[in-house]
């Protein structure tokens, strides 16, 4: 008899990494967002002060133009706001929470989404139906509708604005889930999968769920790209995080009362930082999306 | 035997009559990044007027993309790289977009295996039919291309073409849009028409109607078809002359009869072998050994040596297409009628 | 013979509900109705065990469902199923699960058939390893050998589907139904989407495979070549219905039903040119049928009596059933032949020796 066939992985995802790197575009895309996230990462270690330390802030720095150097004796490279706050600081810290939060509520709006989504497909019937009627009807509400009902009635808080996310955006990737796993289950090792006499959870979990992936994967890119957006806004309006964590929606909502006495940086700087990051979730996502499409032909 | 085969009403017409369609040499490549392959590898063929010429061939072999080509259909990254096209006696370059385009739908025409490739799903059947007639000849006018294409559907065997010209094609069965998709084909009268597998995916019963049908248009209106299939037993049902092709090229060619009766080349003996026969109760079938060349990827010398069960040390180089006496070209060392050397 | 498995009166409908706008407007005098269609309407048929049971039809006439119910993907709408004897209505855990297993499907598509996500070892190897008929450990062993008896080396075993052609996953899908240890494959056009020579070899494989493990086929083509080179018995279908079961010899040289010799008639074949005229008509919307015999729009020897009165399926003799009020004057499909057309003897298949398998020795 022969040796056990060893099991190697085919070089699938290297291909796909090279299918992906073929538009600049999306490569600047994922440049773009890898250096902002490790931006977000090493946050301490990049900017010159703690924003939120107020034993760093001193007044006697606020209002600082960009190029300035301040009482501690750096230069604020993009200047200082109101508080004497370095601006890039800011930034930099507020990118944190803003992927945090992002990342955190559109990955867990995705397991969510799409196990219900999938479940849905897999049971069809009464189950589908029901579903799927309240994914409609969750749809039929504007997301930051449904995010600041949600932040009103449960209050400010990290964990508080995730969950509002969530349920804004959970219904998503529930239609996207169903769709994308009702297309598999009408393929025919789906139904031989039922024939070999395969419990459900496998099938769901072992054949169902790897093949739909790919098209939640798509959204996914889009999703965490509109929960940031979503909770800049929220913050912007003073509804989202505590003072005490501040996003990149509370730098440039702090900046903003400043941007006719002609102080833009307070506000022009976090607004580019936030529209690079949107931005560049985006152009990723719409490269998945090319690369995934099912009409598209390999 | 097959020489006291009665001649049939198909076979009487003029062996002599001109020349409808010409190709020769037709090569086309696809190249990308990864690949480059030759998907038609110097291909040529001549079809006269009211004769079916059937090209067949598995999957891989260059026979859809053969039909593409000549009619100018190819889409990069896919190449023509060489070769004529001659209809009704004058060269046609099938690289000129503009050229082509007066060509295609008028002289030469085409039918997929799918009909929805030329019906337009939003618009009513006499709309795309007037259409397909005064894009090209702009002198007639609606009501006589309205009457052509009613009587072009009638031809073909559709029952009450007048209902049928205001339906939509999603309104039809299969059978039916793919006589539609044949009428169409028919309006201006073309010398040749290109029919890519234009039966493999309807019931036996439409099929023999079909055939049925394009065998008297043939014969009443002297068209010429290239019936692209990989389908022996249509072929033998149909055509007039056959050429088989193998990883993108000619491998035999000639008369139907003689073709599928006395195979020279050990390919068509084993696609012959390979069909599974109604009329026989079982028994084993004798497969070719082996599985379809990848173009990418194609063997030394003779492409079937791989595949081959008479390989010769001489098929390390690959043969040349030779015309016989008779008529019937082969590529092959040895061709089947000829004596084993002792 | 026993029967393995046992259908009666076997249907399938297929509705398509009213949408809650249509309820509104036939409230206000609207005339929208559900569409029912029978896609397999009274259904009665045994599987014999060691028999290749072919089923033959067009588009549309529910030889695919019926497939499918006999596999137990889809479920039927009314009539019963028994398998060795047990209606599998009433069976339940382990022994619901020991039918599931031994009825396997081989499917048209094998670009579908397979999950694109596993390897042919991890396809081949999930269902028996999950429900223990091997081991872990002994898998990679097993799998190669599952491997060679479809044909393929066990080097296919680290393959992707999408690294194989089409005949390779087609011998890979079967080898994925063997290794559960069925006992009757269910082959929906398992060669139709295959090129000439892969499909020979396929059939040619599944005969060597039933006798290797003992299978039953329901083998269901439109393919009346590829039927009539591997079937016991076949099973006629129109429009949901059974219109002839007969032995596949007695079927081919005398069919019993006009469809039957219809099919067998337009069938191309390779020997000989046909010159006459085919059978007329579409094959009608199973949504709205024919009123009495559901093939008399069609059907040449049509009568008043077949526009009315739906025939039912009655045995003609010679373990025979047919549905045709006339069967018995349903004449064989060479008689009407032209007769300059008419295979004279020898004239079938030209009587050629296969070619040998060695090549002539050159000097």
């Amino acid at each position: 008899m022969t040796a056990a066939p060893d099991i190697t992985r085919p070089p699938r995802l290297r291909r796909f990494a090279a299918d992906f790197v073929r538009s600049p575009i999306a490569v600047v895309g994922l440049v773009i967002f890898v250096t902002l996230c490790i931006m977000a990462a090493l946050a301490p270690l990049i900017s010159p002060q703690n924003p939120y330390d107020m034993m760093t802030l001193n007044l006697m720095d606020s209002r600082l133009r960009p190029g300035e150097v301040g009482s501690a004796g750096y230069v604020h490279l993009l200047g200082t706001d109101d508080q004497g706050r370095d601006i890039w600081s800011a930034i930099v810290y507020g990118l944190r929470i803003s992927l945090g939060v992002g990342l955190g509520a559109g990955g867990i709006a995705a397991v969510i989404g799409t196990s219900v989504g999938i479940f849905a497909a897999f049971r069809g019937g009464m189950v589908e139906t029901v579903l799927m009627r309240l994914v409609d009807f969750q749809l039929s509400f504007p997301a930051i509708l449904v995010a600041l009902i949600m932040l009103a009635v449960l209050g400010p808080g990290v964990d508080k604005v995730i969950f509002a996310l969530v349920i804004a955006q959970w219904a998503y990737f529930a239609r996207t889930a169903r769709s994308a796993a009702l297309v598999e289950s009408r393929r025919d090792y789906i139904a031989g999968a039922h024939s070999l006499g395969l419990g459900q959870w496998r099938i769901i979990f072992g054949h169902l769920l790897p093949n739909s992936v790919p098209a939640v994967m798509v959204i996914a890119a889009i999703q965490v790209a509109n929960a940031i957006l979503l909770e800049a806004t929220l913050s912007f309006l003073g509804m989202g995080l505590p003072v005490t964590e501040p996003s990149l929606g509370m730098v440039i909502s702090n900046g903003f009362q400043h941007i006719l006495s002609g102080r833009y940086w307070m506000t022009i700087y976090p607004g580019i930082a936030l529209v690079l990051l949107v931005l560049s979730l985006n152009l990723i996502g719409d490269r998945l999306r090319e690369l995934l499409d099912p009409r598209k032909v390999l | 035997m097959s020489a006291q085969h009665p001649p049939s009403a198909g076979h009487t017409v003029a062996e002599t009559a001109p020349l409808a369609l010409e190709v020769r040499d037709l090569l086309t490549r696809f190249v990308t990044k990864r690949v480059a392959l030759t998907a038609v590898d110097g291909i040529s063929i001549a079809v006269r007027r009211g004769r079916i010429m059937a090209l067949v061939g598995e999957s891989g072999s260059g026979k859809s993309v053969t039909g593409l080509s000549i009619m100018g259909l190819i889409d990069p990254p896919g190449q023509i790289a060489g070769g004529e096209v001659r209809v009704g006696g004058q060269r046609f370059d099938v690289t000129d977009d503009r050229q082509m385009r007066r060509l295609r739908g008028n002289r030469l025409a085409m039918i997929f295996q799918d009909p929805m490739m030329t019906l337009n799903p939003v618009l009513r059947i006499s709309r795309q039919m007037t259409e397909a007639i005064t894009t090209h000849h702009p002198e007639v006018t609606r009501a006589e291309a309205r009457a052509r294409a009613h009587s072009a559907l009638a031809l073909v065997g559709i029952p009450s073409p007048r209902e049928r010209l205001d339906n939509f094609p999603h309104q039809l069965s299969g059978g039916m849009r793919q006589r539609v998709a044949i009428a169409t084909a028919l309006l201006n009268n073309p010398e040749v028409i290109i029919a890519d597998e234009p039966t493999t995916a309807l019931d036996v019963t439409i099929q023999s109607q079909i055939l049925y049908e394009v065998e008297r248009v043939c014969e009443t209106h002297g068209t010429a078809f290239v019936w692209i299939t990989h389908d022996l037993s249509v072929v033998a049902n149909l055509a007039h002359d056959v050429t088989v092709m193998y990883a993108g090229r000619i491998v035999e060619t000639g008369p139907v009869r003689d073709v599928l009766e006395n195979p020279l080349h050990p390919y068509t003996r084993g696609l012959i072998d390979s069909v599974p026969d109604i009329d026989i109760r079982k028994g084993k079938l004798i497969p070719i050994a082996g599985m379809t060349p990848q173009l990418a990827d194609l063997p030394q010398g003779c492409k079937f040596a791989p595949r081959c069960p008479l390989r010769v040390p001489e098929c390390a180089a690959e043969p040349p297409l030779v015309t016989r006496a008779d008529g019937r070209a082969v590529r092959c060392v040895r061709p089947l009628d000829t004596e084993p050397p002792r | 013979m026993t029967a393995l498995v046992e259908l009666s009166g076997i249907g399938r409908r297929f509705t398509r509900k009213l949408d809650v706008a249509a309820k509104i407007l036939n409230l206000l005098g609207g005339s929208y109705r559900e569409q029912v269609v029978h896609a397999v309407d009274g259904v009665d048929l045994s599987i014999s065990a060691g028999e290749v049971l072919a089923l033959v039809g067009e588009s549309g006439c529910g030889k695919s469902t019926l497939g499918r119910i006999v596999a137990g993907i889809l479920p039927s709408s009314s009539g019963t199923m028994s398998f060795r004897g047990r209606d599998v209505a009433a069976l339940a855990g382990t022994d619901r699960l020991a039918w599931v297993r031994s009825i396997q499907m081989v499917f048209q598509d094998p670009m579908t058939s397979l999950n694109p996500r596993k390897s042919v070892f991890e396809a081949i190897s999930e269902a028996p390893v999950y429900h223990r008929i091997f081991s872990r450990a002994e898998a990679p062993a097993k799998v190669a050998r599952l491997l060679s008896n479809v044909g393929l080396d066990p080097q296919f075993a680290n393959r992707m589907p999408h690294e194989l052609s089409g005949g390779q996953r087609q011998r890979v899908a079967i080898a994925q139904a063997l290794a559960v240890k069925p006992e009757v494959l269910v082959c929906d056009e398992a060669t139709s989407a295959l090129d000439v020579s892969i499909q020979a070899q396929i059939l040619n494989m599944f005969l060597e495979l039933k006798e290797e493990f003992g299978l039953t086929y329901l083998f269901i083509s439109h393919n009346l070549g590829a039927v009539r080179h591997v079937a016991d018995r076949v099973v006629i279908m129109y429009l949901g219905q059974v219109v002839e079961v007969a032995p596949a010899d007695d079927l081919f040289a005398t069919p019993h039903h006009p469809y039957t010799r219809a099919l067998l008639l337009e069938a191309p074949r390779l020997e000989r040119r046909r010159r006459f005229e085919p059978i007329r008509g579409e094959i009608p919307s199973p949504l709205d049928p024919p009123s009495g015999c559901y093939f008399h729009p069609r059907c040449p020897m049509a009568t008043d009596r077949c526009r009315t009165e739906r025939p039912i399926l009655r045995e003609t003799g010679g373990d025979r059933v047919a549905a045709c009020h006339y069967a018995e004057m349903v004449s064989p499909p060479d008689a009407l032949a032209p007769s300059s057309e008419a295979p004279e003897p020898g004239h079938m298949k030209p009587g050629r020796a296969p070619l040998s398998a060695e090549a002539p020795r050159s000097e």
